[in-house]
C-alpha cells in the first residue's frame, strides 16, 4: 500500500524533473549502448573471420577499459547533479512528516525506474547500433556485408550488471547523503550568497608550471623514437596544468581586470567581469574537462582519419612509391655463436641467387594467376649515426627510452647503382665521394651540419653533391632528420658497414644491423592475385607461407645440417597483404576513435546542459535585479550573452591550443605508425576541429535554449 | 511646484485568454510636490503594488496620466525608458536587490557606471553618500558579509548616487529588525531634510509616521489622506492606526 503511493510518488518526480531526469536517462542510454557495442565487437567471432578483421577484437578491448572509466565518472557526476538539484524537495518531504527511510524509500524507486528505463533503451539501440556498426566496418573494410542478427545472452547481461552496478554506486552515496542531512539544511535556501573566489595562487603556479612544462616537451620532441613517451608525459602535464589554470588561472585573471579601474568600470565590463569571477568558481572544472574531452576528440579523430584516408598513400610509398607490388626482402646472415668471442666471422656463405628467387616467386604467383614482370635489388644499410668530428659512430638503442646524442641522424645508404637503378638517375660519383639527400622535414642541409671529410671507422669520405629523392620509406623512425647517403659502389658500402662495426668488439648487435638486400617486384595481374591470394592469419597471405616452405625447403637442400649461415629471404610482402593489414589496423582505430569520441560528446553535452541549466536558476535572480536597478532588457540579454559565449569558446579555445602545440608531436608519433604525408594530417586536423566545432555550437545551441527559457 | 502629478489612473488587468478582468486600479489621482515625503499605505491586493509598478515606468497604466516634472511617463518610447528610470529615478526594495556578485562599493556605482559616468568622477560621487550613510567602513565587504540594514542603507545610496529626482520605496523596512528600520527611517528623514523627494509604500505604520503625508489606498482607489500638519511621529502614528481601524472595520469613504 505505501509501497504503491511511494511509486507513484517517484513516477510522478521523474515527470515533473524531466528537465533534469531526460538527459540523465539520454546518457545512460548512450552508454550503455556504446558499451554493449564495443563489447559485442570485441567478441564476434565473425569479425575475425573477414579481411582486416583481425585487429578489431583487441582494438576493442581497449576501447571498453576507456570506456568503462568514463561511464563510471559519467554516472557519478550526473548523479551528484541530480541529487544536489533536488536536495530541497527531498528535504520537503522529511519535514512534511516522512522519515528519512521512506525518503529513501521514494529515492530508491526513482532510480530503479531511471536506471531500468536506461538500460531497456541502452540495451535496445545498442543491438541497432551494432547491426549499424557491422555494415559500417564492412563498407569501411571493403568487404562483402556480413549478414545475419548477432546478439549473445552473456554480452547483454555483463552490460546490465556493468551499468546496474554503477548506479546502485550512485544510489548508496545519495543514502550517505542524504542521512547525513539536517531538515533544515536540505531546506535551507541556496541564496545564502556565495563567497567571494579567493585566488589560489599555488594552484595558479602549478598550473602555469605543469602546463608550461607539457607544452615545452611536445614542442622540442626531436626523435620520433621519444615521441611514444614524451607524448604521454605531456598529456598528464597538460591535463593537470589545464585543470589548474581554470580553478586559479581564470579567478587571478578576473581579479587582475577588476583591479583596473579604468577597465572595470565600464557598462559593458563591469557586470561581465564580475560575474564570470562567480562563474569560474562554479564551472572551473566542468570547463576545464570539456577542454580536455575537447582535444580527446580532436586527437583521435583527426589521427585516426589520416591514417585510414592515407592508407593507399603509405602503400604507393611503400613499394617503390607505386614502382612495385611486391617486396621480397633479407640480410645476410652470420654464423655468431657466442657473441665478443673471436669466433665472430663474416662467412656468409651461400646465397639464394637472384634467378632462383625469381623461380620461386613466379612459381607461387603463378598458381594465382599472375606473373613476375620486373624484379630489381636494392641494396641498402639504415641506422642512427652520431657524427662527431665527422668520425661517425652507430647510435645503438637499448630501449624507447633512450636519449639520442645531440647530432643523431638517420642514414640510408646504398651504392651508386642502385640509386640510379631506382632513381632512374646518371649520376657520377668521384672515389670516395658521397652524394647525400634529405628525406625528412626535419632534415636540414647535411653540407652545413658536417664537415666536408667524413670517415667511417677510419675509412675517409667527401661528401659530394646532393642527390634526387630516394623513394625507399624508412622502416623505423628514430631520429628527427633522415637522410640518405649514396656511395660509389657496392664495395664502399660493405667497407663502411664493416668499419662501423669492428669498433665494437664483437658485439651481438649487429646480426641485426647489416646491409638489407630488397627485391622489388613487379607483377602482371596484380588484381587476379589479390582476389585469390586467401587471408591464412593476421593480415597474413596464403602466399606468405607458400613463400616461406619453398625457402626452407631449398636451404634444407643447400644446408642440410644448417651449419652454415645462409641468407634469408623470408619477407614477403605484397600490396594487397599490406592493403588489408593497413586497411583493418587504421579502420578499427578510426572506428574506435568514432566511439569514443561519442562518450567523449555525451560527456561534454551533459556537462554543458547541467550547467545552463544550474546557471539558469542562479541567473534568474541577477537578471530580475538588473533591470530593477535600470537596465534594459536588451542591455541585460547582451551582457548575459556575451558572459555565455565567453565561458562558452574557452573550451573550444583552450582545445584547438592544446591541438595546435600537440601537432608536431603526434606527427612524429604518426611517423612511427607509417603515416604517409604530413599535408593530409594538417587537412585531417583542419577539418576535424570544424566539424567538432559545429557539434559543440550545436549542443550548445540545443542547451542554450533550456537556458532562455529558465531565465525569461 | 510639483514634481508628480498622477491623474485619474486606471489598470486592468486581463487574464492571458481574455475573459476575466482584474481592476487593480480604478481612479487614482494625487500630486507629490518637490522635497515631499509621501507614504502610500493600503492592505494587501489595494492596488500598492500596481500603482508603485506604474509610477516606476515598470508597467503602463490602461487609462490616465504620470507626469513626472511635467513629462509624461507613457509618451517615452520602450528604448529610452529604461535610461529615463535610471537618471530620474531611485530604487529601494524591500529585500534590498543587491547583486551578490558585487562588493558594496560596485553595488553602489553600478546606476552611475550603467549611466556611462567616467571611472575617476565614481570615487567622489560615492565618498560623501557612503559616509552620510555609514558605510564608509564596509566599502570592500560583500552584500552576505553585512547585516540587513547595512544592505538596505547600501541600497538607499545606491538611489541616491545618480541625484534622482524621486525615490521609490517599496517596503524599505518589510525585512529588517526593529533598530535597522529606526535607522533607515532616520536616513529617510534626513535625505528627506536635504530636499530629496520620496514615495514610499509601506504596510508599517511606523514606516508611514516619518513622512509628511500619507495617502490610504483601497481597492484601487486613494480612499483617505492625513498630512502630518504639526504633529509629531506619535501624533501621526496615533492618526493612521485610527485610519487603518477604520479602513478595516469597513468605514464608508468620508
Amino acid at each position: 500500500m505505501k509501497l504503491g503511493l511511494f511509486f507513484r510518488l517517484a513516477c510522478s518526480n521523474i515527470k515533473k524533473n524531466h528537465q533534469l531526469y531526460i538527459p540523465h536517462i539520454l546518457a545512460g542510454t548512450g552508454l550503455t549502448a556504446i558499451f554493449y557495442v564495443m563489447l559485442t565487437l570485441a567478441n564476434d567471432q565473425r569479425l575475425r573471420k573477414i579481411k582486416g578483421g583481425y585487429a578489431i577484437p583487441s582494438i576493442m578491448s581497449i576501447g571498453i577499459a576507456v570506456v568503462a572509466i568514463l561511464s563510471v565518472i559519467l554516472v557519478l557526476f550526473t548523479n551528484s547533479f541530480l541529487m544536489k538539484q533536488r536536495t530541497r524537495e527531498y528535504g520537503m518531504y522529511n519535514v512534511l512528516g516522512m522519515e528519512k527511510r521512506h525518503v529513501g524509500c521514494i529515492m530508491f524507486f526513482e532510480n530503479a525506474i531511471s536506471t531500468v528505463a536506461l538500460l531497456v533503451a541502452g540495451i535496445f539501440c545498442g543491438m541497432l547500433m551494432y547491426k549499424l556498426c557491422c555494415l559500417f566496418i564492412c563498407k569501411m573494410l571493403n568487404v562483402e556485408t556480413i549478414l545475419g542478427f548477432y546478439m549473445r545472452t552473456e554480452y547483454v547481461l555483463k552490460t546490465v550488471i556493468a551499468f546496474a552496478a554503477m548506479y546502485l554506486l550512485a544510489f548508496l552515496w545519495n543514502c550517505i547523503r542524504l542521512a547525513r542531512l539536517r531538515p533544515v539544511e536540505l531546506l535551507a535556501s541556496a541564496g545564502a550568497g556565495e563567497k567571494e573566489p579567493k585566488t589560489k595562487w599555488i594552484m595558479l603556479l602549478i598550473g602555469l608550471g605543469t602546463l608550461g612544462a607539457g607544452y615545452f616537451i611536445a614542442l622540442t620532441t626531436e626523435s620520433p623514437l621519444k615521441a611514444i613517451p614524451d607524448f604521454f608525459k605531456a598529456v598528464i602535464l597538460v591535463i593537470i596544468g589545464t585543470y589548474a589554470l581554470f580553478l586559479a588561472g581564470s579567478v587571478a585573471f578576473l581579479k587582475l581586470l577588476r583591479r583596473n579601474k579604468g577597465f572595470y568600470y565600464r557598462r559593458k565590463n563591469m557586470i561581465a567581469v564580475s560575474d564570470l569571477l562567480y562563474r569560474m568558481k562554479q564551472n572551473a572544472v566542468g570547463l576545464a574537462s570539456i577542454a580536455i574531452l575537447a582535444t580527446g576528440v580532436i586527437v583521435m579523430i583527426s589521427t585516426t582519419v589520416c591514417l585510414y584516408t592515407g592508407t593507399e598513400a603509405t602503400i604507393k610509398k611503400y613499394f617503390l612509391e607505386g614502382e612495385a607490388d611486391m617486396l621480397l626482402s633479407g640480410r645476410y646472415g652470420y654464423d655468431v655463436e657466442v657473441p665478443g668471442s673471436d669466433r665472430e666471422t663474416e662467412r656468409h656463405i651461400e646465397s639464394i641467387p637472384e634467378e632462383k628467387l625469381r623461380e620461386m616467386t613466379q612459381q607461387i604467383v603463378g598458381r594465382y594467376g599472375a606473373e613476375v614482370e620486373s624484379f630489381q635489388l636494392v641494396r641498402s644499410y639504415s641506422d642512427p649515426i652520431c657524427f662527431t668530428d665527422g668520425e661517425a659512430e652507430v647510435v645503438k638503442l637499448r630501449s624507447t627510452l633512450t636519449t639520442l646524442p645531440k647530432g643523431t641522424i638517420e642514414v640510408i645508404m646504398l651504392p651508386l647503382e642502385d640509386y640510379n637503378r631506382i632513381c632512374k638517375d646518371t649520376l657520377v660519383l668521384k672515389e670516395n665521394e658521397i652524394g647525400w639527400v634529405a628525406l625528412s622535414e626535419e632534415a636540414g642541409d647535411l653540407a652545413k651540419e658536417l664537415p666536408s671529410e667524413i670517415s667511417f671507422g677510419g675509412k675517409k669520405y667527401t661528401l659530394g653533391p646532393e642527390v634526387k629523392h630516394i623513394p625507399l620509406m624508412r622502416s623505423e623512425a628514430i631520429a628527427a632528420g633522415y637522410y640518405g647517403l649514396v656511395v660509389p659502389a657496392m664495395e664502399d658500402l660493405d667497407g663502411i658497414v664493416k668499419n662501423l662495426f669492428r669498433k665494437e668488439n664483437g658485439a651481438s648487435w649487429y646480426y641485426y644491423n647489416q646491409t638489407s638486400y630488397r627485391y622489388y617486384v613487379r607483377l602482371k595481374g596484380v588484381k587476379e592475385i589479390a582476389e585469390s591470394d586467401a587471408m591464412a592469419e593476421y593480415g597474413r597471405r596464403e602466399s606468405a607461407d607458400e613463400f616461406e616452405k619453398l625457402v626452407e625447403a631449398y636451404l634444407k637442400e643447400l644446408d642440410p645440417d644448417g651449419k652454415k649461415g645462409y641468407f634469408e629471404v623470408s619477407n614477403w610482402e605484397t600490396s594487397w597483404s599490406l592493403r588489408d593489414e593497413l586497411l583493418g589496423m587504421y579502420g578499427s582505430l578510426f572506428f574506435l576513435g568514432i566511439l569514443l569520441s561519442l562518450v567523449f560528446l555525451f560527456a561534454t553535452a551533459l556537462i554543458i546542459y547541467y550547467k545552463q541549466i544550474s546557471e539558469g536558476y542562479d541567473d534568474r535572480g541577477r537578471f530580475q535585479i538588473l533591470q530593477k536597478v535600470g537596465m534594459t532588457q536588451k542591455e541585460t540579454k547582451g551582457t548575459i550573452r556575451r558572459q555565455i559565449v565567453i565561458v562558452f569558446f574557452l573550451p573550444l579555445v583552450t582545445a584547438v591550443i592544446h591541438m595546435i602545440v600537440a601537432y608536431p608531436v603526434i606527427r612524429k608519433l604518426l611517423l612511427l605508425l607509417m603515416m604517409p604525408n604530413d599535408k593530409l594530417f594538417l587537412l585531417c586536423t583542419a577539418l576535424t576541429v570544424v566539424a567538432f566545432a559545429l557539434i559543440y555550437m550545436v549542443i550548445y545551441r540545443l542547451t542554450a535554449r533550456t537556458y532562455y527559457r529558465i531565465v525569461r | 511646484m510639483s514634481i508628480l502629478e498622477v491623474s485619474n489612473l486606471q489598470k486592468v488587468y486581463t487574464t492571458r485568454f481574455g475573459g476575466n478582468k482584474v481592476q487593480a486600479l480604478s481612479n487614482v489621482t494625487f500630486t507629490v510636490e518637490k522635497g515631499e515625503y509621501v507614504a502610500i499605505m493600503g492592505e494587501s491586493g489595494s492596488g500598492k503594488t500596481t500603482l508603485l509598478n506604474i509610477l516606476a515606468a515598470l508597467d503602463r497604466p490602461t487609462a490616465g496620466k504620470v507626469l513626472l516634472e511635467g513629462k509624461e511617463l507613457s509618451g517615452i518610447k520602450e528604448s529610452e525608458m529604461a535610461t529615463f528610470r535610471r537618471e530620474n529615478l531611485g530604487f529601494v526594495f524591500q529585500e534590498f536587490n543587491l547583486l551578490d556578485t558585487f562588493s558594496i562599493k560596485d553595488n553602489i556605482l553600478l546606476p552611475l557606471v550603467l549611466n556611462g559616468a567616467k571611472p575617476s568622477e565614481l570615487e567622489d560621487k560615492l565618498m560623501p553618500i557612503a559616509e552620510s550613510l555609514g558605510i564608509k567602513e564596509l566599502l570592500t565587504k560583500f552584500p552576505y558579509e553585512v547585516s540587513g540594514g547595512q544592505k538596505q542603507r547600501t541600497a538607499v545610496a545606491r538611489a541616491l548616487i545618480t541625484n534622482p529626482k524621486l525615490i521609490l520605496a517599496d517596503e524599505p523596512t518589510g525585512a529588517l529588525d526593529s533598530k535597522s528600520t529606526d535607522d533607515l527611517l532616520r536616513v529617510f528623514r534626513d535625505i528627506n531634510g536635504l530636499g530629496q523627494t520620496i514615495l514610499m509604500v509601506t504596510h508599517s505604520t511606523k514606516a508611514a509616521s516619518h513622512a509628511s503625508r500619507v495617502l490610504f489606498i483601497r481597492d484601487g482607489e486613494v480612499f483617505h489622506q492625513i498630512y502630518r500638519g504639526d504633529s509629531t511621529n506619535e501624533q501621526l502614528y496615533q492618526k493612521i492606526s485610527d485610519t487603518l481601524t477604520l479602513l478595516t472595520t469597513g468605514g464608508e469613504k468620508r
